[in-house]
C-alpha cells in the first residue's frame, strides 16, 4: 500500500511541476510583448511614451527583464514560499485575495459533490435494479438531459423559479461561510445547479457498473443462498461496483471545480472561479495564472487522494504494487 | 444453446463492412425514438446552417429599440431582445456559429490528438513516454480551465475559441488512438505489411487508422456536444465572441439581467444549446452502441 502511494506521489510531482511550467510559459506565449498584457487597465488611455515608461517600470519590478531561466527559477521560488505575486489591477497580494475565495469554492465543490453522489449513485442503483422499466428509461433520459444542459441555463432557471418567483432562496452572493445558517442558504442554489450536472454522469456510470456486477456469479450465488435482495445489492453488488465509481469521483471533482467557474459567475458567488473570470476580463494576468494553477493543483491533489482511497477499497491494487 | 448468425464478409482490416454498421445504426434509429429524433434534429440543424439567410426573418444584427423585449408573437416568433433584435433570426444564425465552433474544434483536436496517439503508440519508448506525459499535463487542467487560460493568452475571437476548445479535445483522442495502436500494431496483417516493405506512414494510414475510425467517429460525435457546450460557455463568460454576434451563449449572457421580466430572451438560445448538445450526445451514444455493443448499458 505504502509502495503504491509513494509511486503515485512520485508521478504527481513531475505533473505538478509541468503544470506550473505551462502556466508560467503561458505569459510568454502572449502575442507581442507580455508586459503589455500586464499593464493595468488605466494605462490604456495614456500616450505611447507614458505607456512605455509604465511598461519598463513593470518589467523591472516583476523581473521580466531577466533571462528566461532566471524568471522561471524565481517563479518556482516564489511559489515555494506561497507567494503568488500581486494583482495587476488591485495591487494586492494574490494569495490574500484567493484564500477566502478558495474556501468558498471548496465549500461549493464539496456541497455539490454530496448532491451529485447522493442523486447519482441512488438513482443509478434504482435504475440498474429495474432495467428496461419506465423508471429506468426516465432515469437514463434525465441523466443525459442533465449532462446536456448548460450549467448557466440551469442556474438561471433555478434562480428564476426558486429565488425570483417564489423568493424561497437568495438569488446571488455569499455574505458568510456555508457553516453559518445564512451562508448555507446562499450555497443551496449554486450547489444544486452544479450537483445536478454532476449527478448525470454518476447515474450513467453507477447504472452500467451495477448492471455488470449484478450479472456476476457471486451475486447469483448470494441470491441462490436465499439472501435478501437488499443485502445482495448493498453488501455484494454495490461494494464491487463502487471501485470504478470512486475513481470517477476524482475526475468528477475536477469537473465540479471547472463547472464552479460558470456557476459562480451566474450566482455572483465569490469563489476562485468568479475571480478567474473577472481576472481574464480585467486582463489581470498574474491573477489568471495563480487561479488556474490553484484549481489544477487542487485537481491533481484530489486525484492522488482518490487513488489512495481506491487502493484502500481494492486490495488487488495494494498487492499489485 | 447459442444462436450463431451467418458469417459476414469482412474487410481487409478484419472489421465488418461499413454498410453493415450503417444499416445497424439505421435499425437502431428506427427502434429507438430518441435516437431517431436526435438524428432528425441534427439533420434539421445542418439544413438551418446552410439555409440560415433564407430562414431568418430579420437581419440578426438589426436593432430597433422601439420593439425591445417584445414577447413571442406572429411577427417575432421567439420575441425580441433589449436592442429589439429578432431572437428567432439570431438563434437561426447562431446555429452556424455554434456548429462551426463545435465542428472545427473537434476536427483540429482530432487531427492533433490522433497524430500524437499514433506516433506515441507506434514508436513507443521515449517518444511514447514524452508524448503521453505531455497529455497527462493537459489532463491536469480540469474541464474548460485550459481553454480559459488559452483564450486569456490569445485573446477572444472565433479562431482562438476554436483553438482553445481543440486543445481541450486533444487528450481524449490521443489516448484513444494510442490504445488502438498498441492493440493492433503487433497483429499479423501489420507484420505482413511491414514484411512487404510498407513505409511507416502507409502502415499507420492504411492498416491502423481504418481500425480506429469507428471509435473516433463515436468520440467525435460526443466531443461535438462538449465543444458546442464549451463554446457557448466561453461566450457566456465573456471570453468568446463579442456582441452583437448572434452566439447562443452570448445571447443568454446578455439576457440574464432580464430573466424575470423577459425570460424568452434567455429561454430560446438556452433551449437551442440544450437540444443541440442533447442530440449529439444521443447520437454519440447510439453510434457507440452500434460499434461496441458491450457498452450498451451506459
Amino acid at each position: 500500500m505504502r509502495k503504491f502511494l509513494i509511486r503515485r506521489l512520485l508521478f504527481t510531482i513531475p505533473v505538478s511541476v509541468a503544470v506550473v511550467f505551462l502556466v508560467f510559459l503561458s505569459l510568454h506565449l502572449t502575442p507581442g510583448d507580455p508586459v503589455m498584457a500586464l499593464l493595468p487597465p488605466e494605462s490604456v488611455g495614456t500616450n505611447q511614451a507614458e505607456r512605455d515608461e509604465l511598461a519598463n517600470a513593470l518589467r523591472k519590478r516583476l523581473g521580466l527583464d531577466q533571462p528566461f531561466h532566471i524568471q522561471l527559477l524565481r517563479y518556482f521560488g516564489n511559489l515555494a514560499r506561497l507567494d503568488l505575486g500581486t494583482s495587476a489591477v488591485t495591487r494586492d497580494p494574490i494569495g490574500h485575495e484567493l484564500a477566502p475565495r478558495y474556501q468558498a469554492t471548496l465549500e461549493l465543490a464539496v456541497a455539490s459533490m454530496i448532491i451529485a453522489v447522493a442523486i447519482g449513485v441512488g438513482v443509478g442503483i434504482l435504475s440498474a435494479t429495474r432495467p428496461n422499466t419506465r423508471l429506468d428509461a426516465i432515469a437514463t433520459t434525465l441523466s443525459l438531459a442533465g449532462l446536456s444542459m448548460p450549467s448557466f441555463v440551469l442556474g438561471l432557471l433555478l434562480m428564476l423559479v426558486f429565488a425570483l418567483q417564489f423568493g424561497w432562496l437568495p438569488p446571488s452572493g455569499r455574505p458568510a461561510s456555508a457553516f453559518s445558517a445564512e451562508g448555507f442558504r446562499y450555497l443551496i442554489l449554486p450547489a444544486v445547479t452544479l450537483g445536478l450536472q454532476g449527478a448525470g454522469l454518476l447515474v450513467r456510470l453507477t447504472r452500467s457498473q451495477m448492471l455488470e456486477v449484478l450479472r456476476e456469479d457471486y451475486v447469483r450465488t448470494a441470491r441462490a443462498k436465499g439472501m435478501r435482495e437488499r443485502w445482495v445489492i448493498y453488501r455484494h453488488a454495490l461494494r464491487n461496483a463502487m471501485i470504478p465509481i470512486v475513481t470517477a469521483l476524482g475526475l468528477q471533482f475536477g469537473f465540479l471545480l471547472s463547472g464552479a467557474i460558470v456557476v459562480e459567475s451566474v450566482f455572483a458567488f465569490p469563489g476562485v472561479g468568479r475571480y478567474l473570470v473577472q481576472s481574464v476580463l480585467n486582463r489581470d494576468f498574474p491573477a489568471v495564472q495563480s487561479s488556474v494553477l490553484l484549481v489544477s493543483l487542487t485537481f491533481v491533489a484530489v486525484n492522488l487522494l482518490v487513488d489512495a482511497l481506491y487502493a484502500l477499497l481494492d486490495p488487488r491494487i495494494r498487492y499489485a504494487a | 444453446m447459442t444462436v450463431t448468425s451467418a458469417p459476414r464478409p469482412a474487410t481487409a482490416a478484419g472489421m465488418p463492412p461499413r454498410t453493415s454498421l450503417a444499416r445497424k445504426f439505421w435499425r437502431r434509429c428506427l427502434r429507438n425514438p430518441a435516437t431517431f429524433l436526435s438524428l432528425m434534429f441534427v439533420v434539421l440543424l445542418a439544413l438551418v446552417v446552410v439555409a440560415a439567410p433564407l430562414l431568418g426573418r430579420f437581419d440578426p444584427l438589426e436593432q430597433d429599440l422601439m420593439r425591445a423585449f417584445r414577447p413571442p408573437d406572429g411577427q417575432h416568433w421567439f420575441g425580441t431582445d433589449r436592442f429589439g433584435q429578432d431572437i428567432y433570426s439570431r438563434v437561426v444564425h447562431g446555429a452556424r456559429l455554434s456548429l462551426a465552433v463545435g465542428f472545427f474544434s473537434v476536427l483540429m483536436g482530432l487531427t492533433a490528438g490522433v497524430g500524437i496517439g499514433l506516433t506515441a503508440g507506434f514508436f513507443g519508448g521515449v517518444t511514447d513516454e514524452l508524448l503521453m506525459r505531455f497529455i497527462d499535463v493537459l489532463l491536469a487542467f480540469p474541464g474548460i480551465l485550459l481553454a480559459i487560460l488559452i483564450v486569456s493568452v490569445l485573446g477572444s475571437s472565433l479562431l482562438n475559441v476554436i483553438v482553445a476548445l481543440a486543445v481541450f479535445s486533444v487528450p481524449i483522442f490521443a489516448r484513444m488512438a494510442r490504445g488502438s495502436v498498441l492493440a493492433t500494431k503487433n497483429l499479423e496483417y501489420v507484420d505482413a505489411a511491414r514484411a512487404v516493405g510498407a513505409a511507416t506512414a502507409r502502415i499507420l494510414l492504411r492498416h491502423i487508422v481504418p481500425n480506429i475510425l469507428g471509435p473516433i467517429v463515436v468520440y467525435a460525435t460526443l466531443r461535438m456536444a462538449s465543444a458546442i457546450l464549451g463554446g457557448a460557455t466561453l461566450s457566456f463568460l465573456g471570453m468568446g465572441l463579442a456582441p452583437p454576434a448572434p452566439e447562443w451563449g452570448l445571447m443568454v449572457a446578455l439576457g440574464r439581467q432580464q430573466v424575470q421580466s423577459a425570460p424568452h430572451v434567455v429561454f430560446f438560445p438556452g433551449l437551442s444549446i440544450f437540444l443541440t448538445v442533447l442530440a449529439f450526445n444521443l447520437l454519440g451514444d447510439a453510434l457507440r452502441d452500434v460499434i461496441d455493443p458491450r457498452s450498451k448499458p451506459v
